[in-house]
């Protein structure tokens, strides 16, 4: 090329777009989330049976509604693309931030590689139904991230609006569903009394099912990846947040209703697309119509946003250099974050064709566990270096310390779930993090520019 | 049936055109920018009036 | 007054080869538990085939609201026998769980230090090399 290159545009750094609301924020939070409705959280009944399932719900509850208070006031304080991992950054240390980051691209990459999957099985149980057998569904798959990736890729405004409007179609499908199976009138459609056992493993079952329950809400906290693109952050993350939160306290509850009057729990436990099942159960074509385009609905926004959020925590992690500095580029026209989205599209696929669709999503689930530990120690710290006064906060959660002592009472009772079943996954993806740390300190970190990770405007923490 | 094998191929070609379109257009910016301007983004975008202001600066 | 720690630049080679890195150490950690999981197949195997018989709803401890459900999801007391008996096992190996307390323990304490330790180095730099 022989013109000069452009080197600079009105003499400003290059940024993100300010242009979301927080709506868009609802649909980044429950559009990733919704689709552990449609599939996933059924394996809670086959670790511990229905009422586990209805336990796990409702503690896993709990440990996000914690998650959420947390991570809204550190948030509000520091708002940055990144996330958690901005906030480990600058409360608990480099190495803590390493791992928070690498946490957030894994969880959310590979719950990317799952909802492809998802929407190319179903594809496939569609043909079927019009007499085509045996479709090959690689293709969709590939279809499915590349297009997101493209989205994404062309601007966050896009994305996130399509994002809002098919989250709330499936949500809207899951509230007809409800009304369809007539939940006044026990015995007409749902078949509690008959259907609900005691429980078949004991209790140990119900501690065992809180590594699934984690699937009703998984992903919720990625909200705070779009700082650096919403208007008024401070305000607008901790507001669709926990409108986010409350949505999926409604459908999760609703989801365990009408599956467990419908299915008994040794299938319900195994199914790979639940809600669809349950509409086929009813016998009515439309519903069943509803429910396909629904869960594809679903799992297509969560892709989205999971190629949203890794691409943002990839690309924060490479522009404080502790991974590839390539990777921290801004596009000058569409001003997303372009090379951080296209390099997960390759990555994402393949976890997709593994095959090892339990293991990649112990995985995820592991990672986002992982996260919530930190988040517990990052409050404790938070409020101890910078007590209440010292910086503007723009959200205060009450009760400090007990939403944090829960959380992480709440942590160890799911690590100790995955531990049950899953044993042998949670020690393979503890080495990796212990690899990836080890490998961090010895060779990544002299990369760092050491001063310039902390960009907030604060004061000198307390005791350093 | 005929439709599903189109199908198969509209998809493969559909997601084949996006991915080489967003490499083409890495490239194209690339060659049109400076690495320097593109990687000139700070942390917490320009208003940092959200993230916070001092409020008691000497109070460490 | 310290000098600011200069980091080197990275070359784009250095840079393939780190991102490359972290993908196979990735790979890898999704690819062991597979090993465990082929041990745990074929002994469920063994322990099927001794299991069977002919199985009935009655067998299978199914009441009547749940054998018509089963039917209308379309399986037979012979597919569903599959489902109903295939269970978890949760006796708990003392050891291995130590072993496992030790180690997401271990890792976060690990964490803990290294990063006090990192931090207090992005702390002087920021605060007192001004």
């Amino acid at each position: 090329m022989a013109t000069e290159k452009i080197t600079s545009v009105g003499n400003k750094p290059i940024a993100m777009l300010k242009v979301l609301n927080p709506f868009h924020i609802w649909a980044l939070g429950v559009g990733i989330v919704l689709v552990g409705e449609f599939m996933g959280w059924n394996f809670t009944v086959g670790k511990g049976g229905a009422y586990a399932s209805l336990i796990a719900c409702w503690v896993i509850g709990l440990l996000y509604t914690c998650v959420a208070m947390i991570d809204s006031e550190v948030t509000s304080t520091v708002a940055a693309a990144g996330g958690q991992y901005t906030q480990a950054k600058h409360i608990v240390g480099p190495l803590m931030a390493f791992n928070v980051g690498l946490y957030l691209v894994m969880a959310y990459t590979m719950l990317c590689a799952a909802d492809a999957l998802v929407v190319g099985d179903l594809m496939k149980s569609g043909a079927e139904v019009m007499g085509y057998a045996n479709l090959d569904t690689k293709p969709f798959v590939v279809l499915t991230v590349a297009f997101l990736a493209w989205l994404n890729y062309r601007g966050v405004f896009a994305t996130l609006t399509l994002n809002l409007v098919i989250t709330f179609l499936a949500f809207l499908s899951l509230i007809v569903l409800f009304f369809a199976v007539d939940p006044l009138n026990q015995g007409v459609v749902l078949q509690h009394a008959g259907l609900l056992t005691d429980l078949p493993y004991g209790w140990i079952g119900v501690i065992a099912s809180l590594q699934f329950g984690m699937w009703y809400y998984l992903g919720i906290e990625g909200t705070c990846q779009a700082a650096e693109e919403v208007r008024s952050a401070g305000r607008s993350i901790p507001l669709g947040t926990m409108g986010g939160i409350m949505t999926l306290l409604v459908a999760a509850t609703i989801t365990w209703f009408v599956a467990t009057g419908l299915m008994p729990w040794q299938y319900l436990g195994q199914a790979v697309t639940p809600m669809y099942d349950a509409a086929t159960l009813l016998g009515s074509t439309q519903l069943q119509l509803m429910l396909f385009i629904a869960t594809a609905f679903a799992a297509t926004a969560s892709a989205n946003g999971c190629i949203n959020d890794a691409s943002r925590a990839w690309f924060s992690l490479a522009r404080d250099r502790y991974m590839p500095v390539f990777f921290g580029a801004i596009h000058p026209k569409y001003r997303t974050p372009y090379r951080s989205v296209l390099f997960l599209v390759p990555i994402a696929v393949s976890f997709a064709f593994t095959g090892l669709l339990d293991q990649v999503i112990t995985f995820s689930i592991l990672s986002g566990l992982l996260g919530y530990t930190f988040m517990t120690f990052n409050m404790i710290k938070f409020r101890k270096m910078w007590p209440l006064g010292t910086i503007h906060r723009g959200y205060i959660h009450p009760f400090h310390p007990i939403p944090a002592i829960t959380l992480l009472t709440l942590c160890c009772a799911t690590y100790f779930a995955t531990f049950l079943g899953y044993g042998a996954s949670l020690l393979s993806i503890m080495a990796f993090y212990i690899l990836a740390s080890v490998w961090f300190v010895l060779r990544r970190y002299k990369f760092v520019k050491r001063a310039d990770q902390f960009t907030m405007p604060w004061p000198r923490p307390k005791g350093y | 049936m005929e439709f599903w094998d189109i199908l198969v191929y509209a998809a493969w070609s559909a997601s084949a055109i996006m991915l080489v379109w967003m490499v083409v257009d890495a490239f194209m910016i690339s060659s049109q920018y400076d690495e320097e301007y593109l990687m000139s983004s700070r942390e917490g975008g320009e208003d940092d009036v959200v993230h916070g202001t001092h409020l008691e600066e000497g109070n460490v | 007054m310290k000098k600011n720690y200069t980091p080197p630049n990275q070359s784009m080679f250095g840079q393939m080869f780190d991102t490359i890195l972290v993908l196979v150490l990735v790979y890898a950690s999704l690819m062991i538990p597979l090993l465990f999981k082929a041990e745990e197949k074929a002994e469920a195997a063994a322990e099927a085939a001794t299991h069977a018989v002919q199985s009935t709803w009655e067998s299978l401890g199914q009441n009547a609201v749940q054998q018509a459900q089963w039917v209308k999801l379309g399986y037979d007391p012979e597919k569903a026998a599959t489902l109903i008996n295939s269970r978890f096992d949760y006796t708990i190996d003392p050891l291995m769980l130590l072993i496992t307390i030790a180690v997401v323990a271990g890792y976060f304490i690990f964490m803990l230090k290294v990063s006090d330790k990192q931090y207090r180095e992005v702390i002087a730099e920021k605060f007192d090399n001004k």
